[in-house]
C-alpha cells in the first residue's frame, strides 16, 4: 500500500470520528441549566395586523424569561423557524436535557380523526407550522408530541389556537396520546379545571376550547387587546413570582376589567364560523395545576 | 494624617450622612398617603387579617401613568404575608390614589384573622362591604349593601334592589358577588367579590374612578347595526401586504353587545359593539369585522377584522390513519450527521484526486 494511501484513509477516518462525534459534544455543551423556554408559532394565514402582534408579543416573552436569567435553553422560534420537525426535535431535546419547559405557541389549530386498533376513531389534534396547508408534514400532532414528551416536564404548556383545550386527553398503550394537554404534559390525569379547582401536580396547560380568540381583537375593557394578556402573564409569572392563577386573575383585572371567572373570555364566547354553518361556543381553559409557580 | 485616612473618613461621613438622611425619608412622608399603607390598612381594617401575626415583606411598588385612564397615576404593590403554616400573597392596584383591586391569594396555609370571620359567605360579603364603606368613605355601596340584605346563604341568584342588580355565582371552592348599576337600561359595572375556600381573594373595584358621562342611547340596536354594516363594507386588511377588499357580508347572522366605554379618560358612555359576519373564511382567517359604535352620536370607534385561530375540525374527517414518527426520532440530530458526512465524504474526495494528479 502506497504512504498517500495510508494517510488519505487515516485523514479519512479521522474526519469521521470528527464529524460523528461533533453532534454529541454540541448537545453536552448546552446542558448548563435545568429549564427550558420555547415560543412557536405560524405566521400561515394571518392578518398582517395579527402577525405583527404575535410576533411583537412572542419576542417580548422571551425577553421576559431572559430576564430571569434561569433560562439557558430560551428561543423565540415564531415564524419560520416553527417548523414541524423543528418543533418535534426540540420536544424531544427538551424532554432529554431539561427539568422544566414552558411552551407558548401562537398559530392555528385543528383536529381531525384517525383510526387506532387498539381505540378506534380517535380524535387527534394538530398545531398548525408555519407553513401551514394541509400537507401532514405542515401539522404537528398531539401523537408525535406525545412520544416526545414522556419525561413529562413540560410543565407549563400555552397554546393560543384554536381546541387545544377541548379535552385534557389520553394516554394509551406503547405511549399513545391523543389530544393537546396530555400529549404535551404526557399527564391524562390533569384537572380540568385548574382554575378553580387545581390538582396537586407539576403540570398547567393553558389553552382554547373551539375558536381563541385573536390577539388583535379589542377585549372590550379600555382599548386593550387580547394580546396584552399572553403578555401580562408572562411578565407576571416571570417576573413577579406569581402562580399561573394569579397572573391570569390580575391579568383579567388589569385588562378585561373583572375576576377572570366572572369574564366571558373564561366563562364563554361565540364565534360563528360561516364555513362550518353555525355558533360554537369557546372559551379560554386552564387544566392541571394553576397554583404552580415556574422558575424565575 | 495621611491622604488616605483623610479620605476615608470623608467618605464615611457622607455614608453615614446619606443613611441618616434615608432612614428618616419614612417618617418624613409617614403623614402622607401611601399605596403599600392603603393596602396594608384594606387588609387590617377590611379583611381583618391579623398583619402582627405574619412577617410583611413588600415585593415591588411599581408606579405608572397609563394612557388608558389619561396620564392618572397607578400604583402596583405587591406583598408577601409569611407566619408558621400560612403563606399568603397580596397584590393590590391603586388608580388616583383609590382602591381597583386587591388580590388576596393563599398559597399555604389558612389566614390568621383579628377575628374569626363569619361561616356564612354571605354574612363574610355584609361584613366586608361594611367596612370597605368606612375604608373607601364612599356612600354610593349604602345600595350595594341593600341587594345582600335579600340572600342569606350562597346559591346561583340574580336579586336587585333598586338600580342596582347582584349576580352570585357558587362554583363550588369559588364564589363570586357580581354588581352592576343599571342607568336607562345600560349596565354599567360595579364592585365584584370572590371567595375561595371561603376566604375573600379578589375584591374588584374597578369602576369606582369613572363616572357616567351620559346613559342615553339615541342609536338603536337596529340603527347601530346598519352603521356598523355601512363602515364595514368600506374596510379592508392586508395579508401580506395585499389588501383584502373584496368580500361579502352577510345579512344574519349579527352578533351586538351594549357597554359602557370610556370615550374621554374616566367618562362613561354608552357603546354598542356590533359583530358582522362574512360568507366565508377569507385570506388570513378572516371571518367577521367587529364594529364599535357610540350609542348616544352614532359616531364609529373602532372598525377591526376578527380572524380565526383554526378551523375545528378539518374538512376531510375520519382519515387514514397517519403513519406515526419513531417516538426515538430525532430528525436534526439526523440532518446534522448526514450533512457532516456528506461534507466529509466531498473533502476526501477532493483530497483524493488532487493527490492523484500531482502523482501522474
Amino acid at each position: 500500500m502506497k504512504k498517500t494511501t495510508v494517510t488519505t484513509s487515516g485523514l479519512l477516518w479521522l474526519l469521521l470520528l470528527l464529524g460523528f462525534s461533533t453532534t454529541p459534544l454540541i448537545n453536552v455543551s448546552t446542558v448548563a441549566a435545568d429549564n427550558a423556554s420555547l415560543m412557536w408559532g405560524s405566521t400561515w394565514n394571518m392578518t398582517d395586523g395579527e402577525e405583527a402582534l404575535s410576533d411583537s408579543v412572542c419576542a417580548a416573552i422571551r425577553y421576559h424569561f431572559s430576564l430571569t436569567g434561569e433560562y439557558d435553553y430560551l428561543h423565540d422560534y415564531y415564524g419560520e423557524e416553527t417548523e414541524k420537525m423543528q418543533v418535534l426535535y426540540n420536544v424531544t431535546y427538551c424532554n432529554d436535557n431539561y427539568d422544566f419547559t414552558s411552551i407558548f405557541y401562537k398559530g392555528h389549530g385543528c383536529h381531525e380523526y384517525h383510526y387506532n386498533p387498539t381505540y378506534g376513531w380517535v380524535p387527534h389534534y394538530w398545531l398548525y407550522d408555519d407553513d401551514g396547508g394541509s400537507a401532514s408534514d405542515d401539522k404537528i400532532y398531539d401523537q408525535h408530541v406525545g412520544y416526545r414528551a414522556t419525561a413529562g416536564t413540560h410543565d407549563l404548556v400555552f397554546l393560543w389556537a384554536c381546541g387545544t383545550g377541548d379535552d385534557v386527553g389520553h394516554i394509551g398503550n406503547y405511549n399513545y396520546t391523543w389530544y393537546m394537554p396530555a400529549s404535551w404534559c404526557f399527564n391524562d390525569d390533569l384537572s380540568d379545571d385548574g382554575f378553580n379547582d387545581p390538582d396537586e401536580g407539576d403540570d398547567c396547560f393553558l389553552g382554547f376550547i373551539n375558536y381563541s380568540k385573536p390577539f388583535d381583537e379589542y377585549t372590550g375593557y379600555q382599548s386593550y387587546k387580547y394580546s396584552a394578556i399572553a403578555n401580562g402573564f408572562y411578565v407576571r409569572t416571570t417576573l413577579c413570582d406569581e402562580t399561573v392563577n394569579e397572573a391570569l386573575n390580575v391579568c383579567a383585572n388589569y385588562y378585561l376589567g373583572d375576576d377572570l371567572d366572572s369574564t366571558d373570555f373564561y366563562n364563554e364566547y361565540w364565534y360563528y364560523d360561516p364555513d362550518m354553518g353555525g355558533n360554537s361556543s369557546c372559551r379560554f381553559v386552564v387544566y392541571g395545576n394553576g397554583d404552580i409557580t415556574i422558575p424565575n | 494624617m495621611s491622604s488616605s485616612i483623610k479620605s476615608f473618613h470623608v467618605a464615611f461621613v457622607l455614608i453615614a450622612v446619606l443613611v441618616l438622611s434615608l432612614s428618616w425619608m419614612p417618617n418624613v412622608y409617614s403623614t402622607e398617603w401611601s399605596a403599600e399603607k392603603r393596602t396594608l390598612s384594606f387588609l387590617t381594617d377590611v379583611v381583618m387579617l391579623d398583619l402582627a401575626s405574619y412577617n410583611v415583606e413588600l415585593l415591588h411598588h411599581n408606579v405608572s401613568y397609563p394612557v388608558e385612564y389619561g396620564g392618572i397615576m397607578e400604583e402596583e404593590i405587591s406583598l408577601e404575608l409569611k407566619t408558621n403554616g400560612s403563606q399568603i400573597r397580596v397584590i393590590a392596584c391603586f388608580r388616583n390614589k383609590t382602591l381597583a383591586f386587591c388580590l388576596i391569594s393563599v398559597r399555604e396555609g389558612s389566614p390568621v384573622y383579628t377575628k374569626a370571620p363569619p361561616t356564612n359567605i354571605v354574612d363574610s360579603a355584609k361584613s366586608i362591604l361594611e367596612k370597605y364603606q368606612t375604608y373607601s368613605e364612599s356612600s354610593r355601596l349604602q345600595e350595594i349593601k341593600g341587594t345582600l340584605d335579600q340572600i342569606d346563604k350562597v346559591k346561583e341568584t340574580t336579586v336587585t334592589s333598586g338600580n342596582v342588580k347582584l349576580q352570585v355565582s357558587n362554583s363550588g371552592r369559588r364564589v363570586s358577588f357580581n354588581w352592576e348599576y343599571t342607568y336607562d337600561s345600560v349596565e354599567v359595572s360595579g364592585p365584584t367579590m370572590v371567595f375561595f375556600d371561603g376566604a375573600l381573594y379578589n375584591f374588584v373595584d374597578i369602576w369606582n374612578i369613572f363616572t357616567v358621562g351620559n346613559t342615553a342611547i339615541k342609536v338603536s340596536e337596529k340603527e347601530a347595526i346598519n352603521i356598523a354594516k355601512e363602515t364595514a363594507k368600506n374596510f379592508s386588511w392586508t395579508v401580506d401586504g395585499v389588501e383584502i377588499n373584496d368580500f361579502v357580508i352577510l345579512e344574519d347572522p349579527v352578533q351586538t353587545k351594549m357597554s359602557m366605554q370610556a370615550r374621554e379618560p374616566l367618562t362613561l358612555y354608552p357603546h354598542w359593539r356590533v359583530n358582522v359576519y362574512l360568507d366565508t373564511v377569507y385570506p388570513g382567517g378572516v371571518s367577521s369585522i367587529a364594529v364599535g359604535v357610540w350609542a348616544d352620536t352614532g359616531e364609529v370607534r373602532y372598525c377591526q377584522e376578527l380572524s380565526l385561530g383554526g378551523r375545528l375540525s378539518a374538512e376531510e374527517t375520519q382519515s387514514a390513519t397517519i403513519v406515526p414518527l419513531p417516538h426515538d426520532s430525532t430528525g436534526q440530530t439526523n440532518l446534522y450527521q448526514t450533512v457532516i458526512l456528506i461534507a466529509v465524504i466531498l473533502v476526501l474526495t477532493m483530497v483524493i484526486v488532487s493527490i492523484k494528479k500531482r502523482h501522474k
